[in-house]
């Protein structure tokens, strides 16, 4: 398991990842006989990659439910994209960093050292094509009458690990239909496994386009981390503790948060706070220069 | 004049201690205690308050309840049961 940072919000956190695995991956008997949940719940859609193709899943993926319905109407899915801006702009990346499985997996993978490497920023661009192409795609190509849910066909890895493999491993009659795409997924999803113990959620910082959504809502979202302008010092410690590499003091609502609240509890000072009122208004002076700070007192 | 000194330096001790689990060391400023602490807002009566600074973030919130609702009442929760409940072979790549 990785390393848990310092604010020991690890293991709180660790719980809820776990108490969300096993509640939208909770169709036991799906995994005895490989075949998938078809109750009322798999209407529902969880706010985090989630693939409705695997056998235990009991609730929908948002990202495949929307290119299935773009494919299909070539019209906004209101449900499905509803419950994404409402769930962005209640709290962002929280889901991210609080319910997703696929973010346990890698977080699971993940050495002590994968948390202090920092990735250069034009990395984090592919995600936000991706997305684009998300919604794009089903409604621009169209293959045998039908759009074309891109992402999921050529890319997702949480559907490959969760779905192909679990249904190609277990059910013969699929394995015939096996050819160069499942290879190349297989390839994507074994590029990734690969990276996850060096480079901390590898997948969420390149190539998730629903954490790209979710991010772009950090900043507005009705719960955010507020920073008490008044209490900062400046010391850093948020800034080392945080396992995404996200400048705190600078921007703490950046969109490479996952809002895992490492930085929350770790602040010396009380100056960070997860909440959806504002904080600190009435504080003297702006962003402090962590650098200039460390200078100052010797460290 | 001397006893007065340690008489305040006594009392300044004893403040220290009692203030140790309840003020921050370094700042003086009340000490939060627990991640509980810190998801205040809602329960320290300020959220009419405080809407103002969110208001963005409130009609987002509301528009969003509003489309999955209007999404719901266009049948859009059955096509994705639908979708949802038989496998997707061109999804998981084997198709």
């Amino acid at each position: 398991m990785a390393e848990v940072g310092p604010g020991g919000m690890g293991r709180i956190r660790r719980t809820v990842q776990f108490a969300a695995l096993l509640i939208t991956n909770g169709y036991w008997p799906g995994l005895g006989r490989i075949a998938i949940y078809s109750g009322p719940a798999k209407g529902v859609c969880v706010p985090f990659l989630n693939c409705y193709s695997c056998p235990a899943a009991l609730f929908a993926c948002p990202l495949g439910s929307l290119q299935s319905m773009l494919a299909a109407a070539r019209t906004l899915p209101l449900y499905v994209s509803g419950m994404m801006l409402a769930a962005g702009f209640a709290v962002g990346r929280l889901f991210c960093g609080w319910l997703c499985p696929y973010g346990l997996l890698q977080e699971a993978l993940a050495l002590p050292r994968a948390r202090r490497v920092r990735l250069p920023r034009w990395i984090r661009a592919p995600k936000y094509v991706l997305l684009a192409l998300v919604v794009l795609l089903p409604v621009v190509w169209v293959s045998a009458g039908a759009g074309v849910p891109f992402f999921c066909k050529f890319i997702c890895p949480a559907g490959t690990l969760e779905g192909g493999l679990v249904l190609a491993l277990g059910r013969p009659e699929l394995r015939v239909n096996i050819g160069w795409l499942f290879a190349w997924k297989v390839a994507v999803l074994t590029l990734f496994l690969a990276l996850m113990p060096f480079i901390y959620r590898v997948f969420c910082r390149t190539a998730c386009p629903l954490g790209a959504f979710y991010g772009l809502f950090n900043q507005v979202s009705l719960w955010r981390i507020e920073r008490d302008r008044s209490r900062c010092r400046g010391c850093g410690t948020c800034v080392e503790v945080c396992p995404v590499g996200v400048p705190v003091v600078e921007k703490p609502n950046h969109p490479e948060c996952i809002r895992c609240l490492e930085c929350v509890k770790a602040c010396p000072y009380g100056a960070l706070a997860f909440t959806m009122t504002e904080v600190g208004k009435q504080g003297s002076g702006g962003t402090p220069r962590i650098s200039n700070f460390k200078v100052r007192n010797g460290r | 004049m001397g006893c007065d000194i340690i008489v305040e330096e006594k009392h300044h001790v004893a403040s220290r201690t009692k203030n140790k689990y309840t003020k921050n060391e370094y700042t003086g400023l009340p000490r939060k205690t627990g991640l509980a602490l810190r998801f205040t807002g809602l329960w320290e009566g300020r959220c009419l308050r405080q809407f103002r600074g969110r208001r963005l973030a409130w009609a987002g919130l509301v528009a969003g309840v509003l489309l999955m609702a209007a999404g719901m009442a266009r049948g859009e929760f059955i096509a994705v049961l639908y979708k949802a409940s038989r496998i997707c072979l061109e999804c998981i790549g084997v198709g």
